[in-house]
């Protein structure tokens, strides 16, 4: 029989590796064929094969913390302890292993979860979850440029536009110049994003020729098509750099040139190729691309048949995983379209943002003995989370009851998008919860409230439904 | 790669009057600290708080205590075996009379010296090398053996 395991301790120092010793010692003395796979301090070792994974009888993971990778074994028959078992007595692991493993998929709660957020993002592997996180890292420095440009823009609007034949107006010299620095931190905003995409694939290198590209792929006429790629575009041109400058730098190169890569080979290069591809190749078809998808978001957002629908899925993502993958998907279209001059389908994400800590909170603080003390304990320090904006709040509730927690979040989320969407409500800042009403990035903060208001409503009563008949039922 | 095994960090018939693992760790960090008195209390805390998470008395009468401290240049590595059995509120119940030490930077920077430590805890899984361990006869013959084992 072949089993392979995991093992994972809170410091990752000795027990981890104490663990796997024991495990393969003792499975070995009772013939079995053992891969430990360690994921100490020190990173992971060992590192179990998709092929060792398919062979494998059995799945032992032993761990005090949650592993990496759970997503792996699904399908498999799993047997979860602690370290300290191990270390105990490792003979009874193996005997206990039989009776008491589980096959993954079908234990509900955080396991499916986590197995079935991971795979929407990585079905073949690290791959695809490091492009993602490339992504994310692109758009985390460039998210405060937004929020400036946002902000500045929509106050000068706010407090000094004018409309007239030829649009909005602002003739006050003040809000003008505040406006001007808006536009500015909108400019600034594409080269960070690529260049900070690139800077995550191969390191400082890839910044300049990134950052120029994007300014590149932005640039209309540059381009000769009339209108810049965008922040398709831009990410277009973080992944090339990125990997283009990877390629580059495992090259073999002469000892004697080696210093002149970084300052001037890899710039040189970098720029030329990016400004070729985007000039003869890719700047036309990215920028239709962006046009389309541009023009496909507003005909969804206008139009009320579509915008429920629109805001419902995107509700629906932000609340899925709190501040996870998914979330962080929806909220990078909202991101976007900020910078595309679309507010509204941030306005979706803003509002649906602050739902799931918001009814968390609320939950806990009215639901009694549906929670537990500590969670009433954290009732009021999470509805601040929820007041501004930070998904992450609701994590302990989902984690410690996923089953009646994340539908209630995912509906009342989906709420409040529906409603951000059917009312036509904007946000110009790439954030959520109440607090962007306050500081004024909404179109209408009355309308923005209700939206949320809504959503936390619907939530909290779901949660408090369920969690009340589950008691009952007991 | 060179050793982390320093003569003058084992140490041999060490008494811990109490028998209990507070004072073990209390004259552990002072054996450590090399009169250091603030550095001492540090380690003291250190060693602490890692037992709290859980006892690191894994069985069969050895402990492996580490601590993490953050500013360390290089690791630290002991062996201090007592003139007779500390209770350590071990996962087998057993009391303790040799602990391994380890102490590591925290900076994760700084670790090179990690595959040694794991090293060092599959080693002590292995009953043949424990056995050996606590049958050398006094301190060069510890320092000795874990020299040879270590390298």
């Amino acid at each position: 029989m072949k089993i392979i395991g995991v093992t994972k301790c809170p410091t990752g120092i000795a027990h981890t590796y104490m663990a796997a010793e024991r495990l393969e010692i003792t499975g070995e003395k009772l013939g079995y064929e053992m891969h430990i796979e360690t994921q100490g301090s020190q990173g992971t070792e060992n590192m179990l094969t998709a092929r060792q994974i398919a062979e494998a009888d059995y799945v032992i993971i032993a761990a005090d913390v949650a592993i990496e990778g759970i997503e792996r074994f699904r399908g498999k028959k799993i047997y979860r302890i602690s370290i300290k078992p191990v270390l105990k007595d490792t003979r009874q692991v193996f005997l206990d292993m039989e009776a008491k493993a589980e096959k993954m998929g079908e234990t509900a709660g955080d396991d499916e979860k986590e197995a079935g957020e991971t795979s929407l993002f990585s079905s073949s592997g690290k791959e695809q979850s490091a492009v993602l996180h490339q992504l994310m890292n692109g758009a985390s420095y460039m998210i405060p440029f937004v929020v400036v440009g946002g902000l500045f823009i929509s106050l000068s609007q706010a407090f000094a536009g004018e409309s007239s034949s030829n649009g909005l107006l602002i003739n006050s010299v003040f809000w003008n110049k505040m406006h001007q620095i808006g536009l500015l931190a909108f400019e600034l905003m594409y080269p960070i994003l690529a260049g900070f995409i690139a800077v995550s694939i191969s390191g400082r290198a890839a910044l300049a020729p990134a950052m120029l590209g994007a300014m590149i792929a932005t640039n209309g006429e540059l381009l000769g098509t009339g209108e810049g790629t965008g922040f398709l575009g831009c990410i277009v041109v973080g992944y090339l750099v990125g990997y283009l400058v990877k390629g580059i730098n495992s090259m073999k190169i002469p000892k004697s040139i080696k210093p002149m890569m970084p300052i001037f080979v890899i710039p040189f290069l970098g720029v030329s190729v990016t400004a070729l591809v985007f000039i003869c190749i890719l700047g036309g078809p990215i920028a239709f691309a962006m046009r389309s998808l541009n023009g496909l978001l507003v005909y969804l957002s206008e139009n009320v048949t579509t915008a429920i629908p629109l805001g419902i899925v995107l509700g629906a993502m932000i609340g899925v995983d709190m501040g996870g993958p998914i979330n962080k998907v929806a909220f990078f279209f909202g991101v976007a379209s900020i910078a595309e001059g679309n507010l509204q389908i941030m306005g979706i994400a803003s509002a649906a943002i602050g739902v799931a800590p918001l009814s968390m909170g609320l939950a806990a603080l009215v639901g009694g003995k549906m929670f537990t003390k500590e969670e009433r304990g954290t009732g009021v320090y999470t509805i601040f989370m929820g007041m501004i904006g930070i998904s992450e709040g609701a994590i302990p509730f989902a984690l410690s009851d996923p089953k009646h927690v994340l539908p209630a979040v995912i509906i009342g989320s989906a709420v409040s998008g529906a409603a951000a969407a059917f009312l036509g409500v904007t946000s110009a800042a790439p954030h959520g919860g109440p607090i962007i009403g306050f500081i004024g990035a909404t179109n209408h903060v009355m309308l923005y409230f209700f939206c949320i208001v809504l959503g936390v409503l619907v939530s909290t009563t779901i949660v408090l439904l369920t969690k009340s008949r589950q008691r009952e039922g007991k | 790669m060179s050793t982390i095994v320093k003569r003058e960090m084992i140490f041999d018939n060490i008494k811990v009057e109490s028998r209990d693992k507070r004072e073990a760790i209390r004259i552990i960090s002072h054996l450590c600290s090399r009169h250091n008195a603030a550095y001492e209390l540090r380690l003291i805390d250190a060693f602490r708080k890692r037992e709290l998470l859980d006892s690191t008395g894994f069985g069969g009468g050895i402990a492996m205590p580490h601590a993490r401290i953050r500013g360390l240049c290089d690791p630290v590595f002991a062996v201090v075996r007592f003139a007779w059995p500390v209770e350590w509120e071990a996962i087998d119940g057993e009391p303790v009379d040799l602990a391994v030490v380890a102490i590591t930077p925290a900076e994760p920077e700084k670790n090179k010296h990690l595959p040694t430590l794991a090293m060092l805890a599959r080693k002590l899984m292995n009953d043949e090398f424990v056995y050996n361990l606590k049958h050398c006869t006094d301190k060069n013959q510890l320092y000795d053996y874990m020299l040879r084992e270590m390298r």
